[in-house]
């Protein structure tokens, strides 16, 4: 077994793709099963370290521990689910190429453990991320592809500029050796290689006063990559983000500003939801504002806290899943993102879906995401901030405002029967998935001990030798 | 002596990208830019890093003014009048 | 006089500030300019002012070329760190392929709406 497998395995097969053409399906389900199996034969041996050639300071290394470990399964789990819920669709090549580079972007960037290699690993899911949003091959898609890259290119030279800075002053690439050697350079270089790298991964991290590009992006692409974005993308950056930070060893008024970074970010989110009427922006938004808690959450350092944002990103990815693909079955019949198509369909299993999906972001009991913020608010209430607890709650009465109105129009168009209601055929191997999903987060929400387990174990490994603020 | 050059050619890239972004005819700031290219490829000889300077010849001269121009000629603007 | 200018402090005073210059100059390229052409090339020349600045930085006069030949059996440290020259060449190759797709994309995007100025992109936003 070798971490280099699930780089390895995607790009070969994208690679080998002309000599099996007619076979793209089941060979897509096939890697897409090898690699969730190979996720889970690592379950039992955390951490592995893998040196891939060199000797020491310059060697390519790659590192799985407990907490990037939570990701990868979560990527790998959603990526899977994805082929599955497409079984039955005509293959399409460019996005099987595309959906693995996107992958090997993503697991590479959670699995690298040196600085430079995290910078193209960044660079692959950048151009893949890309590729993705222009897929429609429309006006709008190709605005928002060059759009993403003026802002994605402005985020890597960001993000360059500080990896020359810190081999320039400490002469290392690797993450450890980088750590180590951080608090021997003075004062003003480490503030700016935190700034470069803060403005760099927040703009891919989707943070407040770098994030007003992000909903154009989601209208943009299609919605099938809307969920991936959502559920891989951003959480992956957000992640990357913290783990180079608590790698720099910042100091306690860093930290404090980048909570209150997050909870600002939380409530812009929410208040741009709530003006919005295009259903795709929408839920934009609300991935913004359930971002936004989990930076507050991991600016903490408190490891029942972090337990509580690792839980809210991995509730929150499936229920955008959920949110997004139930959107794409609405967009197929209705041709319409608009909130008013939401008002007019006729499908109480869908309907029950996107209640499940809203009231677990929003945090209803007894729903997964209900937990996660719990554990959340819980943390922050012991640790005496208050004021996060109750700007949070008062947050998410904004949010609770939308999606009831979301809600309520419906209720309101079933009773007086206005408009023409609209059909969702949906095929039942789709609606077996989907509910699948949806139970996922009932059953998170009722049994959450041994996720939460596997959070807090991963939240103690992600904060090992952070100094507790 | 390598000093002088160095400033040299610092200066005479500076002069390149200020004309490369200020002039508002399209196909002749990518000529600038490609002079650019050129320039850096003489730092990079400078600075005893001859493969980088190889590879900024072949590519920062020639291929991305190459796709620069194509992509020119693919559209009709010739002049960026902003 | 010559020999003032070969002195590292000098010399590195030179690459940081004509280095920074063309990133100042490229940064304003792609905050004013509106043409889609204009501020991808402003991005290549950000790119470029930031390969000059990390090689530059990493070079003093007399410091040979990293390569083992002509009777050099060895590395030692009248060479320059060959490190930086292996990441710059790799940087270089992804930007050339960034670039390669923007343009192709300005290309697409210009055939089916007819310019290619950013302040006129307004196929986005909560109208449409």
């Amino acid at each position: 077994m070798s971490l280099l497998l699930l780089i390895a395995l995607p790009l070969l097969a994208s690679f080998l793709m002309p000599f099996y053409r007619r076979y793209l399906r089941p060979v897509s389900l096939g890697l897409d099963l090898g690699l969730a199996g190979l996720v889970y034969a690592f379950y039992g041996h955390l951490p592995v370290q893998e040196m891939v050639s060199f000797s020491s300071p310059l060697s390519i290394v790659f590192r799985l521990d407990t907490a990037s470990y939570f990701f990868v399964a979560l990527f790998v789990g959603i990526r899977l689910f994805d082929s599955l819920y497409r079984l039955r669709e005509a293959a399409d090549p460019s996005y099987f190429i595309i959906g693995n580079l996107f992958l090997v972007g993503v697991l590479g960037l959670l699995l690298s453990a040196d600085i430079f290699n995290l910078y193209i690993f960044f660079e692959i899911a950048s151009i893949s991320a890309y590729i993705f949003t222009a897929m429609k091959q429309d006006q709008q898609g190709y605005a928002g592809a060059i759009t993403y890259m003026i802002v994605g290119s402005v985020a890597s030279l960001f993000i360059l500029l500080s990896i020359m800075l810190i081999y320039l002053h400490l002469g290392y690439l690797t993450l450890s050796a980088i750590g180590a050697g951080f608090h021997t350079l003075d004062t003003t270089m480490q503030h700016l290689i935190l700034i470069l790298l803060f403005v760099g991964f927040g703009i891919k991290a989707e943070i407040f006063p770098l994030n007003l590009w992000v909903a154009d992006i989601y209208q943009a692409a299609p919605i099938r990559v809307d969920a991936l974005f959502s559920a891989i993308l951003s959480t992956a950056y957000l992640f990357l983000f913290f783990r180079l930070v608590y790698r720099l060893h910042p100091d306690p008024v860093s930290l404090h500003f980048l909570s209150i970074i997050g909870l600002v970010s939380f409530a812009v989110a929410e208040l741009s939801a709530l003006r919005s009427r295009n259903l795709k922006r929408i839920f934009a938004y609300s991935t913004l504002g359930q971002l936004g808690i989990a930076f507050a959450a991991f600016a903490s350092t408190d490891p029942m806290i972090v337990a509580g944002a690792l839980f809210l990103i991995g509730a929150h990815s499936l229920a955008k899943v959920l949110l997004f693909l139930g959107l794409d079955a609405l967009h197929d019949a209705g041709g319409s993102v608009q909130v008013g198509v939401f008002a007019v369909f006729r499908s109480p299993f869908l309907v029950t879906l996107f209640a499940i999906g809203f009231l677990s972001i929003l945090g209803i009991p007894p729903l997964a995401g209900f937990i996660a913020k719990l554990t959340i608010l819980e943390g922050f209430a012991a640790t005496g901030h208050y004021w996060i607890v109750g700007s949070i709650l008062f947050v998410s009465l904004i949010e609770a405002t939308y999606f009831f109105r979301l809600l309520s129009s419906r209720a309101r168009a079933e009773t007086t029967g206005g408009a023409k209601p609209i059909d969702i055929p949906l095929a039942p191997g789709r609606m077996f998935l989907l509910g699948l999903l949806a139970s996922l987060l009932i059953l998170l929400g009722i049994f959450p001990s041994d996720a939460m387990a596997l959070c807090t174990h991963a939240a103690q490994t992600f904060l090992s030798g952070v100094p507790h603020v | 002596m390598i000093g002088l050059l160095i400033t040299g050619t610092f200066l005479l890239l500076i002069v390149l990208a200020y004309v490369t972004v200020a002039t508002p005819y399209l196909a002749s700031s990518v000529v600038y830019f490609m002079a650019f290219g050129l320039g850096s490829t003489v730092l990079y000889f400078l600075f005893s890093a001859p493969d980088v300077a190889l590879t900024e010849a072949v590519i920062g001269a020639g291929v991305s003014g190459v796709v620069f121009l194509v992509a020119l000629l693919q559209t009709q603007t010739r002049e960026d009048d902003a | 006089m010559l020999e003032t200018l070969n002195q590292p402090t000098y010399l590195h005073f030179v690459i940081t500030v004509g280095a920074f210059g063309v990133f100042a100059i490229g940064l304003i390229g792609v905050l004013v300019k509106k043409n889609l052409f204009k501020i991808f090339l402003s991005f290549s020349l950000v790119e470029s002012s930031l390969f000059l600045f990390f090689i530059g930085s990493h070079y003093d006069v007399g410091k040979r070329a990293p390569i083992v030949a002509d009777g050099v059996m060895a590395f030692d440290h009248r060479m320059v760190d060959p490190v930086p020259q292996a990441m710059i060449l790799t940087t270089i190759v992804i930007g050339i392929a960034v670039l390669a797709l923007g343009l192709s994309y300005v290309v697409r995007y210009y055939r089916l709406s007819g310019h290619t100025r950013i302040d006129q992109m307004d196929e986005l936003g909560e109208a449409s």
